[in-house]
């Protein structure tokens, strides 16, 4: 599962970073003589209203929508799981991360990333800003409660009297029991970092334009899909690939990182 | 007493534990779970601490290690080892003598281990912590030695494994690996080291510790409520009753004249052959160990339970006193049970 995952998603970076060295890319030229054409070898997957290359807006748009979800998903994991550690060690401090994550936590999700994006203004930054908030809270959640169910446990007690420093507990035999749950959710942040981007960018909150996004050149199509389907066609498909590939990677991480399911395999 | 025990007394002791409290806090107060016990290992030496469970022997290793879980505090005492005092000094050079000249085999071989770690990574991890100077690939060779002074087969290949590869008695050898691989340790916590393993293993893990603790010439605090895992491997004996030390001897003298009735009661309560024929029931103490966080009574802490029990027995604690050598007893009437045990033997 997670080799297919990591094969897609491995087609999609080549994809993004290969075509436009195959086919020209122009995700911005308008031509008004070229609006609403069909798939055909001068524009292989047709043009959109503008007359504009939807293949070369498509790879464009992915890597918009890869760069978010990167940059979103590294914050997410550095503060999420350092957060995580020391509130679950420290209840003084667990006390203040824990309020303010629940907080956030209580807002539906995409209502939460609008409500910033309305403060901080559409921009691909602050669409990163955006998803790391809404998700930062369940990774920080899901870290604490492993340090919480293992902090006191057994094996942890053995290693402390054995000698091992309080960061050396938590980083090296507290934190492992919590590698499993943090991988899955941060893939699944990953995947989500994608749907919110698309979703933003739909409602025209993401990249502003011209940028070619995937939410908005699905936006952009609902008015022509009776008359150019596959302007709609081509970035729906692909955020579905993507979300896919990606799914698969988390659950495949999550039977990887689980030492009972690798020693079956053995 | 035996000579050996008298020469490891005389020495200045491993372990000497003086006066020491620990109490936990609850939201209506302290409740003290070990209370002014006095405790002396020598060099070398194997002493017992026996107990039911809920006793304060956990504890009171713990403390010793200074790995209180958090709700509990040391109210008073000293615990001097090789001369300083642990309670003075700063938690992280006390965190240095752990694992590598204070050591603690766990009692639960099924939980101690780390689940997601592999057994060469926790063996060498301790050599990390306490031997940096050792290169790590000596560090594996060392690991592999460890574990085939200990008795697991083929080493080598279990440094590559899993704790949930392995059986109980094969961890219980790994966590005995771990607590002995810096080859320093001159105090062995063995804490219920055979009380989840079952008799075969129980028998070898116990000639494996009396093997080791000859042959790395350590001072052991045994905790155990098994009077015949005692008998098998202690040199003296601490009985344990709520919290507080209740009788100590020389383990020869304690199974062959108790003086305290709770330690009378104990030794009641074992099978032993030839009994069988005159009594159907083995008799048992009745009643159970007083709640630590129960109001604390002004009497001794046994006489709820105690079949001697006499009015001072209410009115007043009574202290640890001396009685013979090396032996102590905290009983208002040890002197005039012991020469009425000792006419009810010689009747039975």
């Amino acid at each position: 599962m997670l080799s297919v995952g990591l094969m897609m998603l491995t087609l999609l970076m080549l994809f993004t970073l290969l075509t436009p060295l195959l086919v020209p890319i122009d995700p911005l030229g308008i031509s008004a003589v070229d609006k609403l054409l069909p798939p055909s070898l001068d524009h292989l997957l047709g043009t959109d209203e503008l007359g504009r290359d939807q293949l070369s807006r498509l790879v464009v748009g992915s890597g918009i929508s890869l760069r978010i979800a990167v940059a979103a998903t590294a914050l997410t994991a550095i503060f999420g799981i350092g957060l995580g550690m020391v509130s679950g060690q420290y209840p003084a401090i667990d006390i203040v991360v824990s309020q303010i994550s629940d907080s956030l936590l209580i807002f539906p999700g995409v209502v939460l990333a609008i409500m910033i994006l309305a403060a901080l203004g559409p921009s691909e930054l602050n669409v990163i800003i955006a998803v790391f908030v809404l998700y930062v809270p369940r990774v920080i959640r899901t870290v604490r409660a492993a340090v919480i169910e293992y902090r006191d446990a057994d094996f942890v007690q053995a290693a402390r009297s054995l000698g091992a420093s309080d960061l050396r507990v938590l980083v090296l035999h507290i934190f492992p029991r919590a590698i499993g749950p943090t991988m899955v959710q941060l893939s699944l942040g990953f995947s989500s970092a994608i749907l919110v981007e698309a979703g933003l960018s739909f409602l025209g909150l993401g990249a502003p334009p011209p940028a070619p996004t995937w939410g908005g050149m699905i936006s952009g199509a609902r008015e022509y899909i009776r008359t150019a389907p596959w302007l709609m066609i081509a970035p729906g498909a692909i955020i579905t690939y993507a979300v896919l590939s990606l799914n698969l990677i988390g659950d495949g991480l999550r039977d990887m990182l689980d030492p009972r399911s690798r020693a079956a395999g053995q | 007493m035996t000579n050996d025990a008298v020469a490891a007394q005389s020495a200045s002791p491993t372990l000497d534990v003086r006066g020491l409290s620990v109490a936990f806090r609850r939201r209506n107060g302290l409740v003290r779970v070990v209370r002014d016990v006095d405790l002396t290992l020598g060099p070398g030496e194997v002493l017992g601490l026996v107990g039911e469970s809920g006793s304060g022997k956990s504890i009171l290793a713990r403390a010793v290690l200074g790995t209180l879980p958090r709700q509990a505090e040391v109210l008073g005492g000293s615990i001097a080892f090789s001369g300083g005092d642990l309670m003075r000094m700063p938690p992280s050079q006390v965190r240095r003598l752990r694992g590598d000249r204070i050591a603690i085999v766990p009692q639960e071989p099924m939980t101690s281990l780390n689940p997601s770690l592999r057994i060469g990574r926790q063996l060498t991890e301790v050599l990390e912590v306490h031997r940096p100077e050792i290169r790590s690939k000596e560090r594996s060779v060392r690991a592999v030695e460890m574990l085939d002074l200990v008795g697991v087969t083929y080493a080598d290949e279990r440094l590559a494994q899993y704790p949930h590869q392995l059986s109980g008695g094969l961890r219980q050898r790994v966590a005995i690996a771990m607590a002995l691989i810096c080859g320093r340790v001159e105090l062995l916590i063995a804490d219920e080291p055979t009380t989840a393993l079952d008799v075969t293993i129980q028998a070898q893990i116990l000639d494996l510790f009396v093997r080791l603790q000859k042959s790395q010439r350590m001072s052991v605090l045994l905790i155990t409520h098994d009077l015949g895992v005692i008998a098998q491997t202690a040199q003296r004996v601490a009985v344990m009753y709520a919290g507080e030390i209740v009788e100590v001897a020389d383990v020869n003298d304690l199974f062959a004249s108790p003086r305290h009735p709770y330690t009378r009661g104990l030794l009641d309560s074992l099978p032993r052959s030839g009994r069988v024929a005159r009594k159907s029931h083995l008799p048992s103490i009745e009643g159970s160990v007083p709640s630590p966080s129960a109001a604390v009574r002004d009497g001794c802490s046994f006489a709820d339970r105690c079949a001697f029990r006499i009015a001072i027995c209410d009115q007043q604690a009574p202290p640890l006193d001396s009685a013979g050598l090396g032996r102590s007893v905290r009983c208002h009437r040890w002197a005039d049970l012991t020469a009425g045990f000792a006419r009810r033997d010689a009747l039975l």
